[in-house]
């Protein structure tokens, strides 16, 4: 079942595209890596899809009205704010804005909570955690909102290895129940284990979209992130390193 | 936590039964209530005419200036912004300034009071206009500072070109803010428009919360972001215009009622906002009966009573609060 899609979407800065005619889809079951170089365009094509940007063509999300689309689809941003020394319950707890019942809430609230290891944390005040743990508490607030869609702009940057392991595992595990999820992530072995498909993106364009086999080619590595890398389905898994540069 | 409400609520009752009864005239507490209720005689006609609106306006400047502070620090995600920053209270200034300067505020009672709001309104579309309609807080608080900067400028030039020194000093103490000898009329007039402007804010909690986590999220999570912030312009003109108008400009209330009550609500934005309202009331009152017992024959001026409370009391606060200010 398509949870979301992209349909020919541009974005343009000026007259330069950002986002020059992107075209795919996320199933229910998918947990799409975002992948490519700084500046490929990752970022903008998320918030474009979600309607935070204007945009030409269409993304599905936008066609919806806002409390809709905030119903269908939670956003994780790169940047980490939490503005005021507010708990960790209570910031989690904003993730049920405008949603359903008190009991259903704090329900959601605790599920999130839990799934990203935060019980002990909730009444310890969110700005005096170290960042990692900052992001661990903003993933927690995007999972509560309970959506069948995730969107999250490097979840996993500045998380320490055993949260960035335990994070995917998450996002894993939404995907296996059926959600969708769309994660940028520059940390291209985690996306080779854990995300079902790769989209990877280069100067605003998708250059290859499917399964990490497909799309962590070597002509696709030396071609749009100049590097040479080792790719091995081990029997630990699928192990994947960059090695060196391309001359 | 729990106890806050009931503290506030009490307080505040209580301070506004002090402000009635303290005053020069100094009758028992039972003669003045007789008095407040029937109007009869000059102990009557000082309870209601005097006593009862200035207040009643000190409520309404009280719960204008924190409402608004509290929810512009939650919009604009700063501890330290207040409501002046948006250039409304300089704007509302400037129009009474203008009218002592120029004599309109002599050709009828309420010129003066009207001179303000018309010149806030008049802040609030400049704002408008240069912030534009999707700008971030950022260009907010720029075209804030700007209108603000030009509304001083503008009110440094009436006070150079008054005509005689009566009218400068005339300038001068109303720009200090004061509640004294107000009627029920600059209540009347002021209350609709700051019912209105606490309306407006008062909707703003569910975005105030959203805000918490930065814009985009805020937007992700159903907020619209270009109508909040044009509620919040609006409503803050109207409830801080009203009040400047009828008080002059009062600093301090709305900066550190706030960072005061922060820590009592779970630093929850939309819950500091009704904290911050009963707060503000309970400070403007409380400021206003030290402004009477200080210097009784005096005119002590409750804006400087203010700043002279506010001020160090903001320094203590950044004192304590340092380590959490990035």
């Amino acid at each position: 079942m398509t949870l979301f899609s992209y349909d020919t979407l541009s974005v343009l800065r000026g007259e330069c595209p950002v986002v020059d005619h992107v075209s795919f889809k996320i199933d229910a079951g998918d947990f799409i890596g975002l992948i490519g170089p700084n500046g490929a365009g990752k970022t903008t094509l998320m918030r474009a899809g979600l309607g935070l940007l204007a945009h030409t063509g269409v993304s599905t999300l936008t066609q919806m009205t806002p409390q809709k689309r905030a119903r269908t689809a939670a956003w994780m941003p790169q940047q980490r704010e939490i503005a005021w020394a507010m708990s960790v319950r209570d910031v989690i707890r904003l993730g049920r804005l405008g949603a359903g019942n008190a009991s259903e809430d704090t329900r959601a609230v605790d599920t999130a909570m839990d799934r990203m290891g935060l019980t002990s944390f909730a009444d310890r005040i969110a700005t005096h955690l170290s960042g990692g743990e900052q992001a661990r508490v903003l993933i927690a607030r995007a999972l509560a909102q309970d959506t069948p869609l995730l969107f999250a702009d490097e979840p996993t940057a500045s998380l320490d290895p055993e949260s960035q392991l335990s994070t995917m595992d998450v996002f894993r595990s939404l995907a296996a129940d059926g959600r969708g999820v769309m994660a940028s992530i520059h940390d291209l072995g985690l996306a080779a284990r854990y995300c079902t498909k790769l989209a990877l993106m280069h100067r605003g364009q998708l250059v290859a979209f499917g399964s990490p086999t497909e799309v962590l080619t070597g002509d696709n590595l030396r071609h749009v992130f100049k590097v040479h890398a080792f790719y091995e389905h081990t029997i630990d898994g699928p192990v994947f390193q960059p090695l060196s540069v391309v001359s | 936590m729990k106890l806050l409400w009931p503290f506030l609520i009490v307080v505040l009752i209580l301070t506004f039964a002090a402000s009635i009864l303290i005053g020069q005239a100094n009758a028992p507490i039972a003669d003045s209530l007789a008095a407040l209720m029937t109007g009869d005689g000059p102990l009557g006609r000082i309870m209601q005419d005097i006593r009862l609106p200035r207040a009643l306006l000190g409520v309404m400047v009280g719960v204008s200036l924190g409402l608004s502070g509290a929810a512009i620090q939650g919009y604009l995600r700063n501890p330290l912004a207040e409501p002046g920053i948006i250039g409304i209270s300089g704007a509302a200034s400037l129009g009474a300034v203008v009218s002592l300067q120029t004599g309109f505020a002599a050709v009828f009672w309420l010129a003066l009071p009207l001179s303000a709001l018309g010149s806030a309104f008049l802040a609030v579309l400049i704002i408008l206009a240069l912030a534009g309609p999707r700008g971030g807080s950022l260009t907010l608080i720029l075209a804030g500072i700007a209108v603000s900067a030009l509304a001083g400028a503008l009110t440094s030039l009436a006070l150079n070109l008054s005509p005689n020194p009566y009218a400068t000093y005339e300038i001068v103490f109303w720009m200090m803010g004061s509640l004294a000898d107000r009627s029920m009329d600059h209540v009347w007039l002021a209350l609709p428009f700051c019912l209105v402007g606490w309306v407006m804010i008062a909707s703003l909690g569910p975005a105030l919360n959203a805000l918490s986590l930065g814009e985009d999220t805020a937007a992700s999570m159903g907020i619209n972001l270009t109508r909040s912030r044009l509620i919040l312009i609006i409503g803050v003109a109207c409830s801080v215009g009203a009040v400047t108008a009828v008080s002059g400009a009062i600093g301090f209330v709305g900066l550190v009622v706030p960072h005061i009550l922060r820590p009592f609500v779970g630093a929850r934005p939309s819950v500091l906002v009704w904290a911050s309202a009963l707060g503000g009331a309970i400070m403007i009152l409380a400021a206003d009966i030290l402004v009477r017992i200080v210097l009784p024959d005096g005119d002590l001026k409750l804006g400087v009573v203010m700043a002279l409370i506010g001020a160090p009391l903001f320094l203590h606060l950044i004192y304590k609060t340092r380590g959490d200010l990035q």
